[in-house]
């Protein structure tokens, strides 16, 4: 038997994916037919639809999901994400400038050519963003160990 | 802090899950309020209070 928390959590999920394929499908049909199935016209349209979709899944995974949220995962989340954010950006600084060091030759080296400066700033971003959910999971590992 | 609530639920029969549908937390912050890992938030301690119908300081003990 489901609880009300888990009902209502497989409720915001449904309505996140749903929303999500609705939006990008949705978009796809308009924009295909206002280009004209003009595949490289309609690229960057279409790639502002998936960005909307993926926007708005995550936008009501939080809005709905937060909420319904009782104060201890909250807690554990806030937390969580203080720690490993914080610690992913201090591991990140220093690997992030040794990579970039000689005009990015260390990236250079494994990659076989060298990024332009946005390449290397995207590169930064998501690694830091992956850095800072590895981090938030292994510090969530251990809130879970600790208070289990 | 310490706490009665393993026993004030015991005395009336419920599981850690029906504790919480009840309190509206989850099964596993009614465990880690239960085994001291957890200390609850005053509206949730005044929840618990009521719906015990007892003084939160007849629950829970910070000394």
């Amino acid at each position: 038997m489901l609880s009300r928390r888990h009902v209502a959590f497989i409720g915001s999920v449904a309505v996140a994916v749903v929303g999500a394929v609705l939006i990008w499908f949705g978009a796809a049909a308009i924009i295909l037919a206002v280009f004209g199935h003009d595949m490289q016209a309609a690229a960057p349209w279409l790639a502002v639809a998936k960005f909307a979709s993926l926007a708005w899944a995550a936008a009501v995974g939080w809005l709905v999901t937060w909420p319904r949220l009782d104060e201890m995962e909250k807690e554990a989340r806030k937390l969580c994400w203080f720690i490993g954010s914080t610690a992913a950006i201090l591991l990140t600084a220093p690997i992030m400038l040794l990579w970039l060091e000689n005009g990015g030759a260390f990236l250079a080296r494994y990659t076989g050519r060298r990024g332009t400066p946005g390449v290397y700033f995207a590169l930064g971003w998501v690694g830091l963003v992956l850095a800072q959910l590895l981090a938030s999971l292994v510090a969530r590992a251990g809130w879970w160990v600790a208070k289990r | 802090m310490k706490n009665r609530l393993k026993t004030l639920r015991a005395e009336r029969g419920w599981s850690q899950a029906e504790l919480a549908e009840r309190l509206d937390v989850s099964r596993q912050s009614v465990n880690a309020i239960e085994t001291d890992k957890y200390d609850p938030s005053l509206p949730l301690a005044f929840k618990i209070a009521r719906l015990f119908g007892q003084p939160i300081e007849a629950i829970f003990d910070d000394r």
